[in-house]
């Protein structure tokens, strides 16, 4: 019962007026931003973040969650009316719900994407109510040692179940972890990498670091990829959202599925939207009864991935509200816009900030009612964005980014670094090398060695207390277990590749 | 053929180099001992992690046959980064509005265009939209013109 009365405490500080309005216009504008392809849900949050100085820890946490998962609505939309993904884990619903809009039901695939978008998010938000604070308590008896191995598996997972090579992904975690080191050791006070250049002191701008690899990547790689296809002549009328009886026999079996998998996958460290929503996607193509309807409009391929790509959004606030471990990216860089106001995500902030964790887990149940009206009403509107011709809005978008890191510290320097990193991402990304997991090195990497170091110097220098440690074992073998999988699967599937080739 | 084969082995290498400089620059701060660590410890060690990594991409890349070469799209990258470094360089010389239509400028010829004209009205619309936004809305301090 704690739990709900605490619920009523959260509502009362996200149903004030301001509350209210931080959050519809972060829902819109993460909607906006997911529906036009080439600018993302991380983007645009870095691009908040320096807004959210100005405002209450509160509202800005609401502010940028509701970007995050209303950029989950609003990229699946783009997805089955363009077959574009307008983020990584909608590219999924490309596969069935472009089909579905195909055979003239693109109305029903955007209600059912919704609907389960919905449930999946409830579902996540009512297993943080109840799961955040038990988690919470335990953690506090968590040793530095523990810390040290939950984060590492966060950076092994991140890194190597991507899609890709999982050395690659374990390099880019590496060099984010490096990139962690630049500035001021709080220890010791000794300036590391920081070449004479002051403003390294204080370390590189996580807004400079996360718009270069993911802002100005994601224009290059759109702007390479050559022309965007346009909007078919598609209206989208309310009535032709009206789903068949036979349509809700499978939405609600695959939707169920999706929300458990959803969740569960969120709710460990290392995993995001993207893992979740792919293996939400196999599960169902492996379980149907005809697999061969996958790809051509099957109504679980859209309910499935995006019930699970919602629910891993809300359940992946578990860890990072409680632990301060964020399972991906753009976690790492809500973090961020929590350190810079002082507060410090951990076991303790439930309990020192309860303002914060229920008002925000409150405004999650708004923010989504919000998207509901948004999305199902208001369809029409998120159409005609769609037809924004991109030539007008990658300048407009290049410029925002050029403002939005020079605004962080008022540094012309800051927007050198972007520059840098957005040639060093694209190219590297070029080259197979994801840029998701050197930005959570980046982010884990100052409490990783923090971790560390206290973690051995309790121990006196002895190795053996990440075994000793109970939780840190368990961690350590989920890690080991995670680094085998992702070994297997890769040989496996470049044994398949050598076949193809060869064939 | 040899322009492929350096391409393919570049980032291994790339890496590896770098996690030595890495390693050779950490070790220039206190190491200490892994009950004390000092603050060259991580460096150190992070340095050599990620040339055992490289060493292994690198020998990965040699079971790989080379792939045909990707290219590289020198027209949107030059254009692109141009205006971002632009910008950065005249932010403190000449203010808001020169850097800011410069780099508008710049970006837009990263996609084939139909005409200067159109170009030069959207950037001069585009700043001064984004002006009322940052600087008179948002309060970013940064003169419109001069330094």
């Amino acid at each position: 019962m704690d739990a709900l009365l605490n619920l009523g405490m959260g509502f009362q500080h996200a149903l004030t007026p301001e509350a209210l309005l931080i959050c519809l216009f972060g829902v819109t504008l993460g909607t906006f931003v997911g529906v036009l392809p080439g600018i993302g849900a991380l983007t645009t949050i870095s691009l908040c973040l320096p807004l959210t100085f100005h405002l209450d820890p509160l509202l800005g946490m609401i502010m940028l969650a509701g970007i995050f998962y209303g950029g989950q609505y609003g990229s699946s939309i783009t997805s089955i009316l363009l077959n574009v993904a307008g983020s990584a884990p909608s590219a999924v619903t490309c596969l069935d719900g472009y089909q579905m809009t195909r055979q003239g039901r693109a109305g029903v695939a955007l209600f059912v994407t919704t609907i389960a978008s919905f449930i999946g998010g409830s579902f996540a938000i009512v297993l943080m109510i109840f799961f955040a604070p038990v988690l919470a308590d335990v953690a506090v008896s968590f040793s530095a040692a523990d810390y040290f191995s939950i984060m590492l598996l966060a950076l092994v997972t991140a890194s190597t179940l991507a899609v890709g090579s999982p050395l690659k992904g374990l390099c880019m975690v590496v060099l984010g972890l490096i990139l962690g080191l630049v500035g001021t050791d709080i220890n010791s006070g000794q300036f590391r990498y920081t070449f004479g250049i002051a403003t390294l002191a204080d370390g590189i701008s996580l807004v400079a670091l996360a718009m270069g690899l993911f802002g100005v990547g994601e224009i290059l790689t759109n702007l390479v990829s050559g022309v965007l296809p346009q909007l078919e002549n598609t209206r989208v009328t309310l009535r032709s959202m009206i789903p068949s009886r036979l349509d809700m026999k499978q939405f609600w079996m695959s939707c169920t599925r999706g929300t458990l998998l959803g969740s569960f996958v969120g709710m460990l460290p290392g995993t995001g939207p993207t893992i979740a929503s792919f293996m939400a996607y196999a599960l169902e193509k492996k379980i149907a009864k005809d697999p061969s309807r996958f790809g051509h409009g099957a109504i679980e391929g859209v309910t499935a991935p995006e019930a699970a790509n919602n629910a891993s959004v809300q359940a992946a606030f578990i860890p990072t509200m409680t632990l301060g471990i964020p399972g991906d990216a753009i976690m790492a860089v809500m973090i961020g816009g929590l350190l810079i106001h002082g507060i410090t995500p951990g076991p303790q902030l439930i309990n020192e900030n309860p303002e914060l964790f229920w008002g925000v887990v409150a405004s999650f149940w708004i923010g989504n009612i919000m998207l509901l009206v948004l999305n199902l009403p208001l369809i029409g509107v998120w159409v005609k964005i769609l037809s924004i011709p991109y030539k007008l809005l990658f300048p407009a978008v290049l410029l925002l980014i050029s403002i939005g890191v020079y605004s962080v510290n008022n540094s012309s320097f800051d927007v050198l670094l972007t520059f840098v990193f957005g040639m060093f991402g694209f190219w590297f990304n070029r080259h197979g090398f994801p840029s998701a997991p050197l930005l959570l090195g980046f982010v884990l990497g100052p409490m990783l060695e923090e971790n560390f170091r206290r973690a051995l110097l309790l121990a006196e220098g002895n190795l053996g207390t990440f075994i000793e440690h109970r939780v840190s074992f368990a961690f350590l073998v989920i890690t080991l277990l995670v680094m085998l999988a992702a070994v297997m699967t890769s040989k496996i599937f470049a044994f398949g590749n050598s076949k193809m080739e060869s064939a | 053929m040899l322009r492929t084969k350096i391409l393919q082995f570049l980032p291994a290498v790339l890496l590896a180099v770098t996690g030595l400089g890495v390693a050779a620059l950490g070790s220039s701060y206190q190491v200490g001992s892994l009950t004390a660590m000092g603050p060259g410890f991580m460096p150190v060690a992070l340095g050599v992690c990620l040339v055992l990594l490289g060493i292994a991409l690198f020998a990965g890349e040699l079971r790989i046959a080379p792939k045909t070469e990707l290219g590289f799209p020198l027209r949107p990258v030059l254009w692109v980064g141009g205006g971002i470094l632009a910008w950065a360089m005249l932010i403190d010389v000449l203010g808001f509005f020169p850097a800011s239509i410069v780099q508008l400028l710049f970006s837009s010829f990263a996609l084939p265009q139909e005409g200067w004209r159109s170009v030069l009205i959207l950037a001069l619309g585009m700043t001064l939209a984004a002006y009322i936004l940052f600087v008179t809305l948002l309060g970013v301090p940064v003169p419109a013109f001069g330094s």
